[in-house]
């Protein structure tokens, strides 16, 4: 992927963003009165946002343009994202799963599929590992942090 | 003085103290080492235990594990590139090319030197000079510290990034994300929609994790074909490479020093946090170095400027603490109310009320760092060994361990949504050449600065050229001008020489 | 393997046991009781609720675990607490501003009326603080030089308890201040101490170091202290309020009667134990042990002057 491409389109997309900071009023609600206006900063930095995005997306623009030729570091490597989809998928279900089965039923689960997706193939030793390192937070936030982490709520 | 200091150290020589520094050093490196733990949370969980604990034990117990807390940090950065805090980012970025290279043992080895020199240079100034330090931080009033601020952004933003407008749109990115929530100043809510849940703003602890330690599992979930990286570190064969020379030592020694100095000095300006610190400190290294072209692909000389800065801030941030009684980061704060809770009331009376508790505080704060050294040298094989097992064995015990400290700051399910998305945009920065470290120091700053920068306006009214009546205010707009100017030098230095960038 | 197995053994034994320690109790508590501090580990408030917790614990049988669950101005914390079970294990640090004040100036999705106050631990008065070398070193000097915005007074937030106390005891004195809202009203101390500013309001646990210090002096504040005999108090000058900060436990409205009589009972006992008292004594904060309805009333008429005040100074 050109990374000068996704210049423009992110530049464009916060130039945007900023241009609403900087033109609704509807975004602050109540609050006391103080020699600085609750928005004063939001608005500043949106100002920022926009003269930086502008230059960066202006610099693509020109590369674009002169068609020079594409530095190393312009290039956005896309192999191997689709396992990144998976792991934001597995975290979401960790997500999802910790809200109903709670922390020690979803974790070694969780653990299990992490590891089978970086190649994990010794079953007897990753199952272990998952369920050990489940127990051991588990019972270890409990007793020495006094944290309760979330138990089965069905 | 020096008959207080001696009967100080003769109070902290005896079972109970000592016991307390290794219990403290031991859980300190456990807790800062895990990737998404962080050592504040078992500092706030031990505070209650030490209230039956006596001042010089319990202080001692706490800022042990504080110590050790902050430098068990570098140890996940090296070795997983798995940085807990915007500090160690920097150490991530040297130390894991190291790692890479088989130099793990050198990247421990001198990023655990520097931290323990730094923060014995900044404990010595803080057991001389505490009390005249504190009067020059009293002179630094809002008007002052809005310039401070405006000076740590521009060196932050320009320094770090693939090019000068990326490093400050990353800064502005993070100023934007900060101002989500509550205004502390005003109580309106900003950005907020309507949910009440958006009320306090991003949760820090979870978003930090989610921008700086989560994009690793990404990288590693990338590579998991290629078979060179089943393992996470290798070991070079060269015992050279494993650990670090004295004369190394000697060679980086002043860059320590300076580091450690640049950490004191803004540590004792509370507020400011360890963070900028570090990232101040590289950059002045970078400036003055031979090479600047290793910085960032693994130079010993930018992990003892990061470290050694990152660590000094833990003692120099005593300094505000207990002379002026402001704690400067949340860290301090749990400290202070340590001391409140045993009757040294911080202030500074401490230092002639409680004369021999605070001496031998001092001296528990010496003998922790001589711990640290030891305990943490012993433990590098015992680390090396759990960071070369296989990714599949490492990687979803960091997934379990972000969510559990995601978890366990508010226990709060929300957070870990903001963990989740985080994740993706600490990774999506990466990949757009915006610098994660810089948004997180955005973050931070940004509060304070808005803060300073209204009690700045309400100070001067309507006399508006009394923002520039006070001296600081030129030194630091000076020095802003000068960092950019030798910024732009250093990369138009670097851009001379197209052929080893891409190699 | 072999560590970890040894571990494994102790965990379930040790869990057995607490257990069924817990299960030999009576009704109300069997499980750990936990208490949301809606600001951040370390200050005032946190110190004097995890002093409370670890002292009704013993008299309890059962944890009490202080959680900190901060930000939003105290607002995430406490509205969590409006919507927690009503069984008595959900308990909050309650204080003036996130009871009070914050409820008037921030959209909270809770007021005073979704909780059930239990019982209030601690107190302290406002006062108002110069440097030492101040030209107005008496309370009339202040109030004569202080009109027209002449004058700054370091806060701590524009919507904050102090800048609203401040603000109430300003028109009944008929001044009008600067206010330069500073984080915690420590830094706004050091402002004032470091020349910045020219007075402040604060409570003892700020101002107390640097007025021993002697660099701070007290020109007015609610109550007589043993430690200050001199100080004037508002009452002298004939200004009205209750102008002090509180801290308290309530818990979410509807909780059982017994909940609260077995709270207060425990608290009341730990409030009488020397060392609890040591303890709130070192962190600056007076032991003002209350509870029932006539408390309850006093907070409601505060409570309304807090609406007026803040309806007043809205934009």
């Amino acid at each position: 992927m050109d990374r000068r491409k996704i210049d423009i389109y992110l530049s464009t997309f916060l130039i945007v963003i900023s241009a609403i900071i900087l033109t609704n009023n509807n975004l602050v609600e109540g609050g006391a009165e103080s020699n600085l206006s609750s928005m004063f900063l939001p608005r500043f930095s949106a100002c920022l946002i926009i003269i930086f995005s502008l230059t960066i997306a202006i610099q693509s623009l020109m590369k674009l343009a002169r068609k020079s030729e594409i530095k190393q570091h312009e290039i956005i490597e896309t192999e191997g994202l689709s396992g990144v989809y998976i792991y934001i998928g597995i975290l979401i279900t960790y997500w999802i799963s910790m809200l109903f089965l709670g922390f020690l039923i979803s974790t070694p689960f969780i653990m299990i599929a992490v590891a089978v997706l970086l190649g994990g193939r010794r079953w007897v030793s990753i199952i272990s590992m998952s369920v050990i390192t489940s127990l051991i937070i588990f019972y270890g936030s409990k007793f020495f942090l006094r944290v309760y982490l979330p138990t089965w709520s069905l | 003085m020096f008959d207080n200091i001696i009967s100080g150290f003769s109070l902290v020589f005896a079972v109970g103290p000592i016991l307390g520094i290794i219990a403290g050093v031991i859980v300190g490196i456990i807790f800062g080492a895990i990737p998404g733990i962080s050592a504040i949370m078992a500092i706030a969980m031990i505070l209650p235990m030490t209230f039956y604990l006596g001042p010089v034990v319990g202080i001692t117990l706490l800022l042990a594990v504080y110590k050790a807390g902050i430098y068990g940090g570098s140890i996940s950065a090296i070795l997983l590139n798995t940085p807990g805090a915007a500090a160690s980012f920097l150490t991530a970025q040297d130390g894991h090319a190291l790692t890479k290279a088989g130099k793990a043992g050198k990247a421990l080895d001198i990023s655990l030197f520097s931290s323990v020199s730094g923060e014995m240079l900044a404990t010595i100034v803080l057991i001389l000079i505490a009390a005249p330090f504190s009067l020059i931080s009293l002179q630094a009033g809002p008007i002052e510290k809005v310039f401070l601020l405006l000076f740590a952004f521009t060196i932050i933003g320009t320094m770090a990034g693939d090019s000068i407008p990326r490093g400050l749109l990353s800064c502005c990115l993070g100023m934007l994300f900060s101002m989500v929530g509550m205004s502390s100043i005003t109580g309106a809510s900003r950005f907020t929609f309507g949910y009440t849940e958006l009320m306090g703003g991003f949760t820090f602890t979870p978003m930090l994790i989610g921008i700086l330690v989560m994009p690793e599992v990404f990288n590693v979930i990338r590579r998991r074909k290629d078979p060179q990286n089943k393992l996470t570190i290798t070991r070079s064969p060269n015992p050279e490479d494993n650990r670090l020379s004295f004369k190394e030592f000697r060679a980086v020694f002043k860059t320590i020093l300076k580091s450690s100095g640049i950490g004191t000095f803004v540590g004792a300006l509370p507020g400011l946090g360890s963070s900028p610190a570090a990232f101040l400190a590289y950059s002045e290294a970078k400036r003055t170095a031979k090479k600047p072209k290793e910085y960032g692909k693994g130079s010993v000389e930018g992990i003892a400027a990061a470290e050694s800065a990152n660590n000094a801030v833990c003692g120099s941030s005593m300094i505000p603490m207990l002379t002026l009684s402001i704690p400067g980061d949340d860290v301090a704060a749990l400290l202070m109310g340590a001391f409140l809770i045993h009757g040294l009331t911080p202030g500074p009376m401490i230092f002639f009320e409680h004369t021999q508790t605070i001496y031998a505080i001092f001296a528990g704060f010496l003998l922790t760092d001589l711990f640290l050294l030891v305990i943490a040298r012993a433990g590098f094989k015992f680390f090396i060994k759990i960071a070369s097992l296989r990714q599949y064995y490492i990687f979803p015990c960091v997934t379990a361990f972000a969510f559990t400290g995601a978890y366990t700051t508010g226990q709060n399910m929300d957070d870990i949504i903001v963990l989740i998305v985080f994740t993706i945009i600490g990774y999506g920065m990466r990949l757009v050449g915006l610098n994660p470290a810089v948004f997180i120091i955005g973050f931070i700053l940004t509060p304070f600065f808005e803060q300073n920068l209204d009690q700045a306006m309400s100070i001067v009214g309507t006399n508006y050229w009394q923002l520039l009546a006070s001296p600081f205010s030129w030194i630091f707009i000076i020095l802003s001008i000068l960092a950019v100017i030798s910024t732009i030098r250093i990369r138009k230095k670097t851009k001379e020489s197209p052929k080893e960038r891409a190699a | 393997m072999k560590k970890f197995n040894k571990a494994l053994t102790v965990i379930p034994t040790s869990l057995a046991i607490s257990l069924a320690s817990s299960a030999a109790m009576a009704a109300y508590p069997n499980k750990p009781i936990n208490v949301i501090v809606p600001w951040g580990a370390g200050g005032d408030s946190d110190l004097t609720t995890r002093i409370w917790a670890k002292a009704v614990e013993k008299d309890l049988g059962v944890p009490v675990v202080v959680i900190n669950k901060s930000g939003g101005g105290g607002i995430i914390g406490t509205s969590y607490v409006a919507r927690a079970k009503k069984d008595g294990y959900t308990l909050i640090n309650a204080g003036l501003s996130n009871m009070l004040v914050t409820p008037n100036f921030s959209k909270a999705p809770y007021s005073f009326d979704s909780f059930t106050p239990i019982v209030k631990m601690t107190s302290v008065p406002l006062g108002i603080i110069v440097s030492e070398d101040s030209p107005y070193n008496t309370f009339e000097k202040f109030v004569a030089n202080a009109k027209d915005n002449k004058i700054t007074l370091g806060s701590w937030g524009a919507s904050s308890s102090g800048t609203i106390l401040a603000e109430i005891i300003a028109k009944e004195s008929g001044y009008k201040p600067r206010y330069v809202n500073a984080k915690s009203s420590a830094e706004s101390m050091v402002s004032l101490v470091g020349g910045h500013i020219d007075s402040a309001v604060a409570f003892p646990p700020a101002f107390g170091p640097h007025v021993e210090a002697g660099r701070a002096r007290i020109l007015v504040m609610n109550k007589k202290m043993a430690e200050y005999p001199n100080v004037p108090t508002f009452e002298d000058y004939g200004i009205k309020g209750s102008f002090e900060g509180w801290s308290g436990i309530f818990a979410p409205k509807g909780v059982p009667q017994e909940v609260i009589d077995k709270l207060t009972a425990a608290t009341a006992k730990a409030m009488k134990d020397p060392e609890v008292i040591a303890q709130y004594k070192n962190i600056g904060a007076t032991m003002d042990f209350r509870n029932g309805p006539e408390w309850i009333t006093d907070m409601k008429t505060t409570y309304d002057i807090m609406k007026t005040a803040a309806a007043d100074s809205k934009k």
